[in-house]
């Protein structure tokens, strides 16, 4: 586990950024009220500053979530350094 | 000398007829493609009745002899828009595609040859691009442009460019170190020369591969972006927008939806394992070709 677990976290965190892109399909089919179906509205009423101010709050998540992960790698491989 | 002639690389169609007898899997792909170019080229005179014709009596109707398929729920014939839609689903991967080649490519292989700082700011730029979720960068670009199936392809185009370009860039990690290349500096040739005649086709394999994989990854895009309503505008009709109307309808009469999915699966997946033979074919360490 220790050795796979490098490699699963990348696979990971580069899974969460297509998860966050899935959402915003999957808030608009279900009419769950969220950061996906916000982007979608806005775009479709051509709001840009509402537009913008998603699109930097979902980098910003993915940034801290890449950073954690790369955080962590040396927390499960020790020799990673 | 002679002997050097006779043993001359196969022409273009010698090679792909011979790689597509090897593989049969490619080949049903390709002739399903040929299939859907040919559909949509000849909308026109094949479809039985008009795409945005609208019989309010015959609503969701289910198949017959009339409606191949049935019709939506404005009474629209969906085999008719199931053949316009293909022409949508075409014409949006190949925009977004060339897109990305036209302007993923060029900067991919100009920042790996020149390297340097230069090569760092456009690898950090590119590192900056691949962060932003597909989608949602689609939908933003897409509502800066303004709504509509030629806009959201562009989108889709610029979202798709650092994909190729850190791929051009880093086959031309490579091949900028050959002799050859070496030779046309030491001849004087300039850098526009050199990277159009000695990088670029070197450098295009994995690119021509990626191309295949990103065609799939566009027509999703596209689907997913015309089920928001960002992509394509009523009447006309896509694979993607005739699954949203279709999902309005879901309870009463699910068959609607099963067409344009499986239209759309069906062609991915004819994208995808072309990609993949291709990869398999012109693989260097590939010993069969």
């Amino acid at each position: 586990m220790k050795n796979v677990g490098v490699n699963l976290l990348t696979v990971l965190t580069l899974m969460a950024n297509r998860m966050l892109a899935a959402t915003v399909v999957i808030e608009a089919v279900f009419a769950i009220p969220g950061m996906g179906s916000l982007i979608v509205k806005a775009a479709l009423q051509r709001d840009f500053p509402v537009v913008q101010g998603v699109v930097l709050a979902m980098v910003v998540i993915v940034l801290l979530l890449n950073l954690l992960a790369d955080l962590l790698y040396g927390v499960i491989d020790p020799r990673v350094k | 000398m002679k002997e050097m002639d006779t043993i001359s690389r196969p022409s273009g169609l010698q090679w792909l007829i011979q790689w597509l007898q090897r593989d049969k899997r490619a080949a049903l792909s390709f002739v399903f493609l040929l299939t859907l170019l040919f559909v949509s080229l000849t909308a026109e005179w094949i479809a039985p009745h008009s795409p945005t014709e609208q019989h309010l009596s015959n609503t969701l109707a289910a198949p017959s002899k009339l409606n191949w398929l049935g019709t939506d729920d404005l009474g629209r014939d969906i085999f008719s828009r199931l053949l316009y839609g293909a022409r949508a689903a075409l014409y949006a991967s190949c925009l977004a595609v060339s897109i990305a080649v036209c302007l993923g490519v060029p900067i991919g292989i100009w920042a790996g040859y020149m390297g340097g700082w230069l090569d760092e700011l456009v690898g950090r730029m590119i590192d900056t691009l691949l962060s932003f979720p597909a989608i949602v960068l689609a939908i933003a670009v897409t509502g800066a442009l303004g709504i509509g199936l030629t806009n959201g392809m562009i989108a889709v185009g610029i979202v798709f460019a650092p994909q190729l370009a850190r791929l051009a860039r880093a086959k031309t990690l490579v091949v900028r170190q050959e002799l050859y290349v070496d030779a046309a500096r030491c001849f004087g040739s300039s850098t526009r020369h050199i990277l159009w005649h000695h990088i670029l086709p070197n450098a295009l394999q994995p690119v021509l591969v990626q191309v295949t994989i990103l065609l799939a990854g566009a027509l999703l895009a596209e689907a997913s972006l015309s089920f928001l309503g960002l992509g394509i505008q009523p009447p006309d009709p896509s694979w993607g927008a005739m699954l949203a109307r279709a999902y309005q309808s879901m309870e009463i009469a699910p068959e609607q939806m099963y067409a344009p999915g499986i239209a759309i699966l069906l062609t991915a997946m004819a994208f995808n394992s072309l990609g993949e033979s291709l990869r398999k074919v012109l693989d260097p360490t590939n010993q069969r070709l």
